[in-house]
């Protein structure tokens, strides 16, 4: 029987990507978050054995256009390309679907669950996905993993709520469990932490409220979907409202979920944010 | 129900992009997801103005673009990844593109940061 074996929230800002495309994982200024990812990748392949994650991000209006704007997505497919973000396409090689697991999390979500999730048989793929795939799971020529992606519009309001978001964790969670092949799953929130990009605010950084989110996170999801996006932005930043992905990380783990690794670092405009848990013995 | 932007209720600011500012930055949006990929960058380079006209740009939304102007394109309804998109075509990278915003040099601005060498 398939299981969720590891929940991992993480930031997924692209600088990110650049710094591991051109090398610069050591250097003083990066090495502080890099460093942190170490042990969760050992920890994600020899302990975990991860074999598939499910990895819940944002389109940054890249391959989605706001014509076109799906609340949540999933893809059912072999094989995810690498998308240009306006800036050229990164030079790796393209993601690698679990079809079979993917179909069946399409059919437990839709007819199980009544959560009628837009079903993509095309998705190419952005930082959003691509920055946590570098630092959990890094491609050497080809990725270590097969890659479920869930797409969750976090751009255009309305976006779902902080519970929503938490109850598809949860949805995902019993796809999971009945799948009847052996398969270690991994689900990934992405995105935040406290950040703002656009307007006179630019910049606007809160390591209070990260850290404090970090500790809610683990030990009181309650408080976290009880949060509207309006007291979620003013705290943390307009662009922060990407935390809500991590509630479908939780949801998907058990209440008592134990955390394996946290950091934070943020060097510059955004909260980079880590956390790690696994089902309690 | 509860209206999770609190209506009446603003953060200082800050223009949160919901239909109502989508609607409003429609062609500008149109634009800029239209620069993801190369071909069209190299086409938006070498003619803007019939870029535009394409797009249906206002002449007020065309002035932002060339003059440059971030934080009024963002007030017209241009969500800001598409806005970083626009500005990199003209090689303005984000940072700079947020302390044009704030009204601050790109120096200014990275002396307001913990790790400023981490761009």
């Amino acid at each position: 029987m398939a299981m969720i074996v590891a929940g991992i929230g993480t930031s997924h800002v692209p600088s990110i990507g650049a710094v591991v495309d051109s090398g610069r994982q050591n250097t003083p200024e990066w090495k502080p978050l890099f460093d942190a990812y170490e042990p969760v990748r050992a920890w994600l392949s020899d302990e975990r054995k991860v074999d598939a994650v499910i990895v819940i991000y944002n389109d940054h209006a890249c391959d989605f256009s706001f014509s076109k704007y799906p609340t949540f997505a999933i893809g059912a497919a072999s094989e995810y390309a690498i998308a240009d973000e306006g800036f050229g396409v990164r030079p790796l090689p393209p993601v690698k679907g679990d079809l079979e697991l993917s179909t069946h999390i399409c059919r437990h979500l839709v007819y199980e669950e009544e959560f009628d999730i837009t079903i993509c048989k095309e998705m190419a793929v952005e930082h959003g996905l691509l920055v946590p795939m570098d630092l959990c799971f890094p491609q050497q020529g080809e990725w270590p993993v097969k890659v479920i992606p869930v797409q969750v519009n976090v751009l255009q309001h309305p976006i779902p709520t902080a519970l929503r978001c938490f109850k598809l964790g949860a949805a995902l969670r019993r796809a999971v469990e009945s799948y009847d092949r052996d398969v270690n799953v991994a689900v990934m929130g992405t995105g935040g932490m406290s950040h703002q990009l656009h307007g006179e605010r630019f910049g606007h950084l809160n390591s209070d409220f990260d850290n404090w989110f970090l500790d809610k996170i683990e030990s009181d999801p309650q408080a976290l979907c009880d949060m509207t996006h309006f007291d979620l932005m003013e705290q943390a930043g307009a662009e922060a409202v990407e935390l809500i992905m991590w509630l479908t990380m939780r949801g998907a783990m058990t209440p008592d979920a134990q955390r394996i690794h946290r950091n934070y670092y943020a060097p510059m405009t955004t909260g980079m944010g880590l956390i790690t848990m696994q089902d309690a013995a | 129900m509860v209206d999770q932007l609190k209506p009446g209720k603003s953060i200082k600011d800050t223009y949160v992009f919901d239909l109502q500012m989508s609607e409003r930055g429609m062609r500008i949006n149109r634009l800029a997801e239209w620069l993801n990929g190369a071909e069209n960058r190299d086409a938006f380079k070498s003619d803007m103005d019939a870029v535009m006209d394409r797009f249906e740009l206002t002449g007020e939304e065309k002035k932002l673009i060339l003059d440059n102007d971030w934080l009024n394109l963002v007030k017209a309804g241009g969500n800001i990844y598409n806005v970083v998109r626009i500005a990199a075509i003209f090689d303005v990278g984000l940072y700079p593109l947020g302390a044009q915003q704030l009204g601050m040099s790109y120096e200014e601005f990275l002396e307001t940061r913990n790790e400023k060498g981490a761009t």
